[in-house]
C-alpha cells in the first residue's frame, strides 16, 4: 500500500520514533501535509514528545519510550490529522545573492554541456526558479530548496567531491541548496553566495524557516567580494 | 580550577549526554558515543550524570590539574597514569594540584571517558556542552582539544568507589548489533536480506562520530523499480528523508553506514533499518577492522533491550550509592 496525503502510513522506525509517510515521490500535496502535521504537533505536543523533523514527504516524530509508546503517539498524530486544518502562516520571501563567476562555479560548464544549454541559459534558468524551503537536512543550516526548473535538472554525480567551500550554490534534480560548511557533495556547483545563512541567534540560528519562499539575485564578482 | 591540556591525544573532545531538539535544523544530537560509559564516569566522581567529560579516541591526552580533584576513566581500556603511576579504570582516584594524568596504550575498545569532579565547565551552546566539530559548535571553541588549552571545572563533590566488571558493558567478538528492519527493507531481495544478517562485517577505516561504515559483507541485490520523482537514479536513492540516529544506510548497496551522534540529519540514501539505541554505545567502542554482525529484532525486543539498558545504568547507580 502506498501512502497518500490523506491516508498517511505510520511506521515505527525505531523503538523511540515514528515516521509518518505522506508519499514516496516529491509531491507538493504530500509536503503540505508534512508541514501541517509538524505545525499542529508544535501547537499540541503529547506527553513524552521529544522532537519532530520534517522532510519532503515524511515527518520523523521522536518520543520518550519511558513516558509513552508507539500506539499512543500514533493515536495522537491521527487526532491532529482529523482536527480542523490549521491555516499556515504566510511564508516569508528571502533573497539570496549568487555570483556565477567561473572560478566560483566549477560545474557550470559541465551542467551547460549535459543540458545542451549555454552557461548563460543555465544561469537564467536557475534565476527563474520558483524556490521554497522544503526541509533542513544533512548538516546544520542545509536548507533544501525545491523548484529547480526542468531544463537544468540533472542526476547527482556518481561520487561525492570532497571539500566544497561554504556558500556554494549546488543543484541536483529539482533541488537546490546553499552550503554552510566545508563538506563533500555529489551535487553540481553552479555558483557561490555571500548571503549569511547562519544568523548567530540561538532562538533562530538560520536564515530560513521551512516553507519560506526563496529568490536568487545575481551579483558580479566585485559585489560578491565586497559582500563577504 | 582548571585542567590544562599538555598533549591532546588523537582527537579528544568535550562531550555530555548531547544536544537534542535541533535536528530539524540539521544540527545533530552529538554527545558521548558510549553514553553508558559517560554516565558511569560521572557517577564515579560524584557528578550529575549529564556533566561534561572528555571523550578520547584510541589515544589518551596528557592533562595537568591546577586543583585537587577526583578523576575516573571508563569506556575502552585506556590505562590512566598519575605522574607515571598506573591507576585502575572504572574506579575513582584522587589527583592533587600539579599532578599530571597520562595514558598507556589502548588495550580494548575505542573511546575512553575521562570525568573530573565538578565536570568540564565550558559554555552551554544550544543546551549542551558537547562538541560538534563539523559545525564548530559547543565544547571548547567548537573543536577537538589542542596542547595549551585550559578547560574550566565546575564545583566538585566526592568520589564513589568502582564499577565492578560484571556491571560494565562492552561489545562482544563479533559485536552483535541489534537492528530493527526499516523503511526501505522492501527495496532489497529476500535473499539479500537473509545474507545481510548472516554475513560477518568488519568496521571500515571510515568510522567516526558521524557514522560507522562496515565492509566485507555481500553487496545487496535490489528489487527493480522505476526511480520515484525527486530521487536519484541509483537503486539506493530515495526522495530525501530524515534519518533517525542509528539509521543504517547502504549507498549503492555495498557498505552499510550506521549514523552516530554527529550524524547528518537527512539525505537521499535508503535506510535499511535502525540500530536500537541500546547498542549504539557498543558501536562507539569498535575499532576499525573489528568484526560485527547485524541481528534482526522486533519492536518489542528493541523496547525490552532499551529497558534492560536503563536497568543496567540503574544497577551501576545503586551499586555506587551503597
Amino acid at each position: 500500500m502506498q501512502p497518500t496525503p490523506s491516508a498517511p502510513i505510520f511506521r515505527p522506525i525505531a523503538e523511540r520514533a515514528v515516521l509518518v509517510e505522506f508519499g514516496t515521490t516529491l509531491d507538493h500535496a504530500a509536503h503540505d501535509a508534512v508541514l501541517r502535521l509538524d505545525q499542529a504537533l508544535a501547537a499540541q505536543p503529547f506527553a513524552g514528545f521529544r522532537e519532530a523533523v520534517p522532510a519532503f514527504v515524511n515527518l520523523l516524530v521522536e518520543f520518550d519510550p519511558a513516558t509513552t509508546d508507539h500506539t499512543t503517539t500514533i493515536a495522537h498524530l491521527r487526532s491532529l490529522l482529523t482536527a480542523k486544518a490549521t491555516t499556515r502562516p504566510q511564508p516569508a520571501l528571502r533573497e539570496v545573492l549568487v555570483c556565477y563567476d567561473a572560478e566560483l562555479a566549477s560545474d557550470l560548464a559541465t551542467v551547460a554541456t549535459q543540458t545542451g544549454l549555454t552557461p548563460q541559459a543555465v544561469i537564467n534558468a536557475h534565476l527563474a526558479g520558483d524556490y521554497a524551503v522544503f526541509m533542513y537536512g544533512f548538516a546544520p543550516g542545509y536548507a533544501y530548496l525545491g523548484g529547480v526548473p526542468e531544463a537544468i535538472r540533472l542526476d547527482r554525480k556518481p561520487a561525492p567531491v570532497r571539500n566544497i567551500p561554504a556558500g556554494s550554490v549546488i543543484i541536483a534534480g529539482a533541488q537546490c541548496l546553499v552550503t554552510t560548511l566545508l563538506m563533500p557533495t555529489g551535487w553540481w556547483i553552479i555558483g557561490r553566495s555571500p548571503t549569511r545563512i547562519l544568523t548567530d541567534d540561538p532562538a533562530r540560528p538560520f536564515l530560513f524557516d521551512v516553507g519560506d519562499k526563496v529568490r536568487f539575485r545575481r551579483i558580479g564578482r566585485a559585489e560578491y567580494e565586497a559582500a563577504l | 580550577m582548571a585542567v590544562k591540556i599538555i598533549a591532546p591525544g588523537l582527537s579528544t573532545t568535550v562531550q555530555d549526554l548531547g544536544r537534542p531538539g535541533y535536528y530539524h535544523l540539521g544540527i545533530p544530537i552529538s554527545g558521548g558515543m558510549d553514553r553508558f560509559a559517560l554516565r558511569a564516569a560521572n557517577m564515579l566522581v560524584g557528578n550529575d550524570e549529564s556533566a561534561a567529560v572528555l571523550e578520547a579516541v584510541f589515544m589518551g591526552p596528557e592533562i595537568e590539574f591546577t586543583t585537587a580533584a577526583t578523576v575516573a576513566v571508563t569506556g575502552g581500556e585506556l590505562p590512566p597514569k598519575v605522574n607515571g603511576d598506573e591507576r585502575p579504570t572504572w574506579e575513582a582516584f584522587p589527583v592533587k594540584a600539579g599532578d599530571k594524568l597520562s595514558f598507556g596504550f589502548l588495550k580494548s575498545g575505542a573511546r575512553a571517558y575521562i570525568a573530573v569532579s565538578g565536570g568540564i565547565d565550558v559554555p552551554v551552546k544550544l543546551g549542551s556542552r558537547s562538541t560538534y566539530t563539523l559545525g564548530a559548535l559547543g565544547g571548547h571553541e567548537g573543536r577537538a582539544l589542542k596542547a595549551g588549552d585550559s578547560l574550566p571545572l565546575g564545583q566538585g563533590g566526592a568520589g564513589k568507589g568502582a564499577v565492578p566488571a560484571n556491571l560494565r558493558r562492552g561489545p562482544g567478538n563479533p559485536a552483535e548489533l541489534r537492528m530493527l528492519p526499516g523503511l526501505y527493507w522492501h527495496r532489497i531481495t529476500a535473499e539479500a536480506g537473509k545474507q545481510f544478517f548472516a554475513d560477518t562485517w568488519k568496521v571500515a577505516p571510515e568510522a567516526d562520530r558521524i557514522g560507522y561504515r562496515f565492509k566485507g559483507g555481500k553487496a545487496l541485490d535490489f528489487v527493480p523499480r522505476t526511480p520515484p520523482f525527486g530521487a536519484g537514479s541509483d537503486p539506493s536513492n530515495i526522495v530525501d528523508a530524515c534519518y533517525p540516529y542509528g539509521s543504517v544506510q547502504v549507498p549503492s548497496g555495498t557498505e552499510p553506514i550506521v549514523l552516530h551522534r554527529d550524524a547528518v540529519s537527512g539525505g537521499g540514501y535508503m535506510m535499511l533499518g535502525t540500530i536500537i539505541s541500546a547498542d549504539m554505545d557498543l558501536i562507539g567502542q569498535l575499532q576499525p577492522h573489528s568484526p560485527a554482525r547485524f541481528v534482526e529484532v522486533t519492536l518489542d525486543q528493541a523496547l525490552a533491550a532499551r529497558h534492560d539498558r536503563q536497568a543496567a545504568i540503574a544497577r551501576v547507580r545503586d551499586h555506587l550509592q551503597r
